[in-house]
């Protein structure tokens, strides 16, 4: 059989991986971008311009409180990391929280509607509670502990997170991929700045039913690569007695890590010509963040305690290789200059002429960490 | 990729009954050892090259495996589905050896590309004694003079290969 056979399968299965490294400067350049692009997509009751058509210039409908929680979140991180100006906008987003936090039956939730998610209030203590680091301002303090409570209250028995709180009745029967890690951190934050409080039990109990059951529980497909968890994780670390990584919890994070590698392998090979076919269009950015921020979350971890020490190498690769695709995807002023409003497009991530919020969002908080983790910088 | 992986999946890639199929008549100990020396260089120049090589197709080596694992798949559903080449006409003698027997009966593409993977995740070394290993069933069913190969034969280790070559690929799929 011939090799060209042989090489002509071969390259339509597996194609080049299309990374690099950027230098701290560029990954610098797109976070203050991203920065700028909430700066002047802030509107007067401090939402965010959602979603985004590039090609028919319009504002499209929709929003999302826990997305919202999440920008707060990043913009925080962003000021903490000397972006300047990131926390004014934050600050300014709060006013959209004041209006959406919500007197539940087990304490305060954000959201709208009869049942706010879990996760937006997870998030918002997440936002919260990286101010009051970066601020030291305390004015929130009560809402953080009420909020804290809330969230212990969602946590059940065997460790997993109701998804959404009804207002009268309390936690549902519901489950979120991404909500359950979303709660763990910030059950795991809130013990390290409240620490009589006793967040850290039921974080423990959502860590343990992460990693032991919820797979096989709530069998996602295909398997989460769980970010959220992984930022968990990380804080957990910082706490003054860290609970030890057990073999299960070892075990789980290979897993992790295998499957965040595998996706950033996999979309580094979408570089345009037979890859359109091969692998399709390039994945919404904030997908890509997510891989940013799940590798930077972990390796932070890793060198904090000197594990793993022969796969740093090929994690520091990945990683280098998501800000890579994030670096290179990201509308500079450049790009922007013949779009109808560039105030729109600049430092944001499109996919199919369209953006969202939280995938300059994703993006954002994975530039962030990754700059973190070349530094050496601890959280 | 384990070690032990590596070795059983280089086996199936020189399949020795596909090697014994080709087996040019008159075939000496030369022409065997000229083939075995043959593709242990091979085997090592890939191993040697890997880096530099994957750097410039812009290839991980987890992406490697994955290539040679569906190299092998394509080799070992030729072993399964095709017949064995028959005896090569070539005079015998150390140049048969070389030429067909070390190529292109045996250094087929998806040993090629598993020395290639082998090197970029092990190094040359164990690349090599990896490629020494499986190359032992070949060396012994040439120089059997009264083994004939059966396409049976053939199609097993075919067969065996393309569970392999999944393995290997999966190898590749979780690997970081």
């Amino acid at each position: 059989m011939g090799w060209v056979l042989v090489a002509g399968v071969v390259a339509v299965a597996v194609h080049p991986e299309g990374c690099g490294r950027p230098s701290d400067d560029e990954l610098t350049t797109a976070a203050e971008l991203a920065v700028g692009w909430f700066a002047a997509n802030l509107q007067a009751d401090g939402r965010f311009v959602y979603r985004y058509d590039r090609e028919r210039a319009e504002v499209e409908p929709g929003y999302n409180d826990t997305r919202h929680a999440g920008v707060m979140w990043s913009l925080w991180q962003a000021e903490a990391d000397g972006i300047a100006g990131a926390g004014d906008v934050a600050e300014a987003a709060f006013a959209h929280v004041e209006r959406r936090l919500v007197d539940t039956v087990i304490g305060p939730a954000f959201g709208s509607g009869p049942r706010p998610g879990s996760g937006a209030a997870g998030l918002l203590v997440a936002a919260l509670d990286e101010r009051r680091l970066v601020t030291g301002r305390t004015d929130h303090d009560e809402l953080l502990v009420a909020l804290g409570r809330t969230l212990a209250a969602v946590v059940n028995d065997d460790g997993s997170v109701s998804a959404d709180i009804d207002v009268r009745s309390g936690p549902g029967d519901t489950r979120s991929p991404f909500f359950t890690g979303e709660v763990m951190w910030a059950l795991a934050r809130l013990h390290l700045t409240f620490p009589e409080e006793g967040f850290d039990r039921p974080a423990l109990r959502v860590r343990r039913y992460l990693v032991e059951d919820r797979d096989r529980v709530e069998a996602p497909w295909p398997p989460v690569s769980d970010h959220w968890g992984a930022y968990a994780f990380e804080t957990m670390d910082r706490w003054p007695e860290p609970p030890p990584v057990t073999e299960r919890e070892e075990a789980w994070r290979s897993r992790q890590l295998g499957l965040f590698s595998l996706q950033v392998r996999y979309e580094s090979q979408r570089q345009g010509g037979i890859t359109r076919f091969t692998r399709g269009p390039i994945a919404l950015a904030a997908g890509v963040g997510t891989l940013g921020e799940g590798l930077g979350n972990h390796l932070l971890q890793l060198r904090r305690n000197d594990e793993r020490l022969s796969d740093q190498g090929a994690l520091v690769e990945r990683a280098d290789c998501a800000a890579h695709l994030l670096v290179e995807r990201q509308v500079d002023r450049a790009d922007a200059a013949d779009d109808v409003e560039p105030h729109r497009t600049v430092g944001a991530w499109f996919r199919l002429g369209d953006t969202q919020m939280d995938d300059q969002q994703h993006a954002l908080s994975a530039l962030l960490l990754l700059r973190d983790t070349r530094l050496g910088d601890d959280p | 990729m384990t070690l032990t992986l590596l070795i059983l999946a280089m086996t199936a890639a020189a399949n020795p009954f596909r090697a014994v199929a080709a087996r040019p008549t008159d075939t000496t100990t030369a022409t065997v050892a000229a083939a075995t020396a043959t593709t242990l260089v091979l085997v090592g120049l890939c191993a040697a090259g890997s880096g530099p090589f994957l750097d410039l197709i812009d290839l991980s080596g987890p992406s490697a495996r994955i290539a040679a694992g569906i190299a092998l798949l394509v080799v070992a559903l030729r072993d399964v589905f095709l017949a064995p080449p028959s005896p090569s006409p070539a005079p015998a003698g150390p140049v048969a050896g070389v030429v067909p027997l070390a190529f292109p009966v045996v250094f087929t593409p998806a040993l090629a590309l598993l020395a290639v993977a082998g090197g970029a995740e092990r190094g040359v070394g164990p690349t090599v004694l990896a490629g020494a290993i499986a190359l032992i069933p070949v060396v012994v069913g040439l120089l059997l003079d009264s083994l004939r190969s059966s396409r049976l034969g053939v199609a097993t280790v075919g067969l065996a290969g393309a569970g392999l070559a999944a393995l290997v690929v999966l190898d590749g799929v979780y690997a970081i």
